[in-house]
């Protein structure tokens, strides 16, 4: 057992695969903020993010006798929660769901907002792009897929990837532009 | 438009994303443990879901022994039998008919020689009133009237010979049966005695050698016994004759209420040894068998050699009886062959689509998937053609149901295979999927099931039958061990020709 993997959560891993109810609870509320802020980032609205948190977790319970203790936990959990999110990104193209039009236009940030921008609102910026946009960036800034790997799970072209990554961008530059900068500075300290 | 660069604006987000923690949300966990519950079998539906196919094997296994077992019980049986209202005494054609409120000059008449007994009385209102008297109301009352009958053959007349003590013996059960036939005694038939197992003694009848019990006598004299001189003869048991002989009263008991217990009867038998010699009439003896002892040669050439089953059935496929998904189709056409009344050889044809999970150690992957990166679960979907081939033993037959068990043999042919290979981590070029067929695996599966069928038609039955495939090598391009479990409901059809 690796030293990021405490013993704490080692305990509460070994409960987790006896099914016992009280050790999933622990697990779920020792990481869920760290995996609600992965789906958060892979969707539009808090609602589909806590589906998907929950699917994530869903996996993480029924398939913790294929995890490998000698590597972290964590990072183990981020990626079933990432793949989850794309499972249902697929799903949701499949269905032809989304209209992927501009919203980001649409979006008017509230000027009394603005002195209270922190995490959450920036979160909230990347969830007002577009679900392509959103993904893309999501995968390649703050996840670390390269855009091969990217244009691989997405069924796209590496030249899409880096034109919506680039898109991805802009249209973050444009909502933070209606920002107030002091708020801005604020954050980015 | 803020001017940022790329890389601090990646790194504003990445920033914003490490630090973000959003707040726990306890309605959060609620819906996750209901789903979790849901998928241990915790809750009620989802144990249902899980457990169905076993919960109607168990229930049709029990049932089919409980009905086995009481069909079976001769006790019941005779209950069943006894049930019956027995509305006339049959002793091979001896009826014996009650008359309520007679006159001492009641008449009764003697229906030739086949000992039907019909006693007409003339009620006091002038009409004639008949009755049949049931026999267990004549048997349950021998401890007050001897039913000895007399009857005069001349003047057609039956008469009471008097309240000896005689006993009509009685035997109800099979076990009274069996030990009647062992005396050397003769059964009556059990279609003419509806109460079952009374047995007569041999013909005595004085004219035929016999030592006369039972017969009608010629000799008005022995009617003398009615002080008005009256020729009142009574099936003793129902009436009695008061001291004036005039009057006689019956009493009627519901025969249901008669108790055949065999241990009341066990010590009970017919005696004839005080009964008065009637030259002439005798009660006849008829050679017959039992009903249960039909010639299992005659049943066996009523059965039908052939039939023809098709059948639907869900397919619910799992590897090591977990991770149920939702259940395929199966379709059936099997035909049976009768090897003796019970035993049949089946074979066929199954169509199914299989759907199911398999965890990475029950799936034995190719060198090419697992190059670049190792899948730790497959969803597989196939579609099967089955080829089984078994026995079918009837456990129980009845004239409208059978219950049944089979077990054999089943080969596959994999007609079409995709598997979607599920990964822990991504790893660019990692196979995704896999599709083709992988043609035979002969007599890969064990096959067991019990089942129910009831009859329609005298050619056509409907059939219920839980079954289990158990694996006993894999199948399939990942050579999974399959297990199949399912409920045919099944027509069969069995033709003329046997």
């Amino acid at each position: 057992m690796p030293e990021y993997n405490s013993a704490v959560l080692h305990e509460l891993l070994d409960g987790c695969l006896r099914k016992n109810r009280r050790s999933q609870e622990l697990l779920y509320k020792q990481f869920y903020g760290y995996a609600m802020s992965i789906c958060l980032r892979y969707t539009r609205s808090r609602d589909e993010a806590k589906e998907i948190l929950n699917d994530g977790f869903l996996k993480v319970f029924t398939k913790l006798d294929t995890f490998d203790t000698n590597r972290a936990f964590k990072t183990w959990l981020g990626r079933i929660m990432i793949n989850t999110a794309l499972d249902h990104y697929r799903q949701e193209v499949r269905r032809d769901v989304f209209d992927d039009v501009e919203i980001a236009d649409q979006v008017s940030v509230d000027e009394t907002v603005i002195s209270k921008l922190a995490h959450e609102e920036l979160m909230g910026l990347i969830q007002k792009l577009t679900p392509s946009y959103r993904i893309v960036f999501s995968l390649s800034v703050i996840d670390g897929y390269t855009h091969e790997e990217i244009a691989e799970q997405l069924s796209i072209s590496v030249g899409a990837s880096k034109s919506n990554l680039s898109r991805a961008r802009e249209k973050l530059r444009e909502m933070l532009s209606k920002i107030n900068i002091d708020d801005y500075d604020r954050v980015t300290r | 438009m803020i001017e940022l660069p790329d890389d601090e604006l990646d790194k504003l987000f990445r920033k914003s994303s490490e630090e973000f923690d959003p707040q726990f949300d306890p309605e959060d966990w609620n819906n996750l443990k209901k789903r979790l519950d849901q998928q241990d079998g915790r809750t009620a539906g989802a144990w249902l879901r899980k457990w169905w196919p076993l919960g109607v094997l168990l229930l049709l296994i029990s049932g089919g022994i409980a009905s086995y077992l009481w069909l079976s019980d001769p006790r019941q049986v005779s209950e069943v039998k006894n049930q019956k209202p027995v509305s006339e005494i049959t002793v091979k054609g001896l009826t014996a008919k009650k008359t309520e409120s007679v006159t001492a000059s009641e008449k009764t008449t003697v229906e030739k020689a086949d000992t039907k007994i019909d006693q007409k009385a003339e009620v006091s209102s002038g009409q004639t009133v008949e009755e049949e008297i049931p026999l267990g109301e004549i048997r349950n009352e021998k401890s007050k009237v001897a039913p000895t009958i007399s009857v005069d053959q001349n003047v057609g007349t039956t008469k009471q010979i008097g309240n000896t003590e005689k006993a009509i013996s009685q035997s109800s059960s099979k076990s009274d049966y069996r030990t009647a036939n062992k005396n050397g005694r003769t059964l009556l038939p059990r279609s003419q005695s509806k109460a079952g197992g009374v047995y007569l003694e041999p013909n005595r009848s004085n004219t035929a050698g016999g030592d006369g019990a039972l017969t009608l006598n010629a000799n008005g004299n022995l009617l003398g016994n009615d002080p008005n001189g009256t020729n009142a003869s009574e099936l003793g048991a129902r009436q009695a004759i008061g001291s004036n002989g005039v009057t006689i009263e019956a009493e009627v008991v519901d025969s249901k209420k008669i108790d055949f217990s065999s241990e009341l009867l066990v010590n009970k038998k017919l005696n004839w040894q005080n009964a008065i010699d009637f030259p002439g009439v005798t009660a006849p003896i008829i050679e017959s068998k039992p009903e249960n002892a039909k010639p299992e040669e005659d049943s066996l050439l009523n059965v039908p050699k052939w039939a023809i089953r098709v059948g639907y059935s869900p397919d619910l496929t799992t590897v090591g009886f977990k991770n149920f998904t939702k259940p395929g189709s199966a379709f059936s056409l099997l035909l049976e062959y009768g090897i003796t009344k019970r035993l049949y050889v089946q074979t066929g044809v199954v169509r199914s689509v299989k759907d199911y999970t398999a965890a990475a150690g029950e799936y034995t992957f190719k060198k090419y998937v697992t190059y670049v990166n190792t899948p730790n679960a497959v969803d597989g979907i196939c579609t099967m053609i089955e080829i089984p081939i078994g026995i079918r033993y009837d456990v129980a037959q009845n004239a409208h149901s059978r219950w049944f068990a089979g077990t054999g043999f089943s080969s596959y042919y994999a007609q079409k295979e995709r598997y979607d290979y599920h990964y822990e981590k991504y790893v660019r070029g990692q196979v995704h999927s896999w599709e083709g067929k992988t043609g035979w695996y002969w007599l890969s599966h064990l096959n067991a099931s019990v089942g129910y069928e009831r009859t329609i038609t005298k050619k056509l039955s409907i059939l219920a039958e839980p079954y289990i495939r158990i694996p006993i090598k894999g199948v399939g391009w990942g050579k999974v061990n399959l297990v199949t479990t399912g409920m045919w409901i099944s027509l069969r059809y069995t033709p003329v020709f046997r």
